[in-house]
């Protein structure tokens, strides 16, 4: 798993992505986005460490499906 | 506890027609009743301080008129605001009597609504009034005058409810908190998001509060401020006309004195919209019936109560009197008659260090999607706070939502199966309301993680009551009882069979 964001490494990597979508300075995360970025990454690793064709599928529902 | 309050209707008329109300059992509407509220006792309490279903049983019998109720409570409010900050938008006098005595000339005719006519409710300030200006503590929407009314608010004007004004809400319903004061302990916070709804309960400003949830925002602030918060099952209320923060996650609900309360409003408001394609395919709900059956020695007989291992997350709670509390919470339980089980429940599973993980993902593309516009036009409008939320969606690839929304998917499945041991689960909460200035004392162990985001990420509906009052700091206890989705009527059960021979919920601030 790669190294967790800090909020300053974060801010960098938003300044790069920003470049793409048409932020400006002052549209730019400066909190929180360091733990969406690593809390992305688990989930990544957690689907990842998994046998692909057992991977679950998106919520579609937001409520079991089973719900009567 | 009960603070020594004075109202428009004198103490002796009160107490003679409370004891009027003793003597004959509340029928509803129906035209073949098929249940009835046992009697209300007599009691010394203010109208302001009834519960919802005291002072709708007073109300239907013409002992207690909208009218004497809304006179009580724009006196509670004069005296109480200037000193908790509840409201954004408290309306005008005359529209509160007029509604009031519109419910009441109702009454007269014959037309009697239901149990919430002539309620006095708050709205948290994210719910859409149409003609009110609803802003969301947001500068996004300064001035912003809806032209309909949320669906929920609808249904409560239907329901013949008083609406007092819109309350105090942290920006759209997450970023900078809304300063009121915390009803019990001034230098304590209220929590949020849905603050006015919390404290304006707690003050017995008004009979309901109506707020929202998305990872906590109805459950904490109840629990801060003594009072039972419903989030019920997802799409049991409809969102329609409710500011959003991720519709995945969003669940509007009532904050009340009890969980009969709570039953009540959600009888009234939730249901089937098809304004809202996340509602659920119920007609109307009727949870309250089977709160209001006659009285049985062994209420919970044959409900089983689970109650989480000893190590488990859920009681990885910093304050040794909440869990105190909870314990004694198990024993009252068991004396009801309820099978107590302990479980254990797969909140983290190896590689899940939290639900944030996936919890932050969703919430920050939800809120992206819905706020991108306003964050390339006017991102001065926003609180650095919020602006993150959404610039964080904003910045995330499209994949980044779907993978959390897999994950979100596999953890829900495992951990919902905790009911197929319980009917209900029932669990502390986290800590007591924290100081607003911050330094709290130490505490002897960290917090295991969020004990309310849980119930949002699953849909499963949870309830926050009231379980005694801290010594050592003086400030409300609280539990969750939660149920699978979709099992709304048992957590109410239980929950007001515990309020039935507790009693915890009735106490009120001495303000």
């Amino acid at each position: 798993m790669q190294t967790p964001y800090t909020d300053e490494a974060a801010l960098e990597h938003a300044r790069r992505l920003a470049e793409v979508v048409g932020l400006a300075e002052n549209q730019l995360p400066t909190t929180v986005f360091a733990d969406v970025l690593n809390g992305l990454a688990e989930c990544e690793a957690i689907l990842a460490g998994m046998p692909q064709q057992e991977t679950p599928p998106p919520i579609t529902k937001h409520v079991p499906e089973w719900l009567p | 506890m009960n603070a020594a309050g004075r109202t428009a209707l004198t103490r002796r008329s009160f107490v003679k027609a409370a004891g009027a109300a003793a003597a004959a059992p509340w029928v509803p509407m129906s035209r073949q009743p098929r249940w009835t509220i046992p009697p209300v006792e007599p009691q010394e309490v203010p109208l302001y301080d009834l519960e919802v279903w005291q002072a709708a049983d007073l109300i239907r019998r013409r002992i207690v008129s909208p009218v004497e109720l809304a006179e009580a409570t724009l006196e509670r409010i004069a005296e109480t605001e200037p000193r908790i900050g509840t409201f954004v938008n408290q309306y005008p006098a005359d529209e509160i009597m007029a509604q009031a005595e519109a419910a009441e000339d109702e009454i007269a005719a014959g037309r009697y609504l239901g149990p919430l006519h002539g309620i006095t409710v708050g709205l948290k300030d994210i719910y859409l009034t149409e003609g009110k200006v609803t802003e969301g503590n947001s500068g996004l929407y300064r001035g912003f005058t809806p032209s309909f009314d949320a669906t929920s608010v609808a249904r409560l004007k239907a329901a013949g409810a008083v609406i007092v004004g819109k309350v105090g809400t942290s920006e759209l319903a997450t970023a900078d908190q809304w300063p009121a004061k915390n009803p019990w302990d001034f230098d304590r916070v209220a929590g949020g998001s849905s603050t006015g709804s919390a404290t304006g309960v707690a003050a017995s400003q008004f009979m309901v509060g109506m707020g929202t949830c998305t990872g906590g925002s109805i459950r904490g602030p109840a629990a801060n401020c003594g009072i039972t918060g419903l989030k019920p099952t997802y799409g049991a209320i409809s969102l329609h006309g409710v500011l959003p923060l991720a519709w995945s996650m969003d669940h509007p609900g009532p904050m009340v004195h009890s969980a009969r309360d709570a039953a009540l409003v959600l009888d009234a408001v939730g249901g089937e919209d098809p304004l809202d394609p996340h509602s659920r395919k119920v007609t109307r709900y009727r949870t309250a019936e089977a709160l209001f059956r006659e009285p049985r020695p062994n209420p919970l007989e044959r409900v089983v109560v689970g109650v989480p291992a000893e190590d488990d997350f859920l009681m990885g709670v910093p304050n040794d009197e909440q869990l105190g509390a909870f314990g004694e919470a198990v024993e009252v339980m068991r004396s009801l008659g309820a099978t107590v089980r302990t479980v254990r429940t797969n909140v983290l599973f190896p590689g899940l260090t939290s639900l944030s993980s996936f919890y932050l993902v969703i919430r920050s593309a939800e809120v992206g999607a819905y706020q991108r516009h306003n964050l390339l036009t006017q991102p001065d409008n926003m609180s650095e706070a919020y602006r993150s939320r959404v610039a964080s969606g904003v910045l995330m690839p499209g994949h980044a939502y779907v993978q959390a929304q897999r994950v979100r998917r596999h953890w829900r499945d495992q951990f919902l199966t905790v009911f197929d041991e319980c009917d209900v689960l029932i669990h502390p909460a986290d800590d007591i309301a924290g100081l607003v200035e911050g330094e709290d004392p130490p505490r002897p162990r960290e917090s295991t993680g969020s004990k309310t985001n849980l119930w949002n990420l699953s849909g499963a509906p949870a309830v926050a009551i009231p379980t005694g009052f801290s010594e050592v700091e003086g400030m409300p206890l609280s539990m969750q009882v939660a149920a699978a989705p979709g099992r709304d009527e048992i957590a109410l059960i239980v929950a007001d069979a515990f309020q039935q021979v507790t009693g915890h919920h009735r106490a009120r601030p001495a303000l």
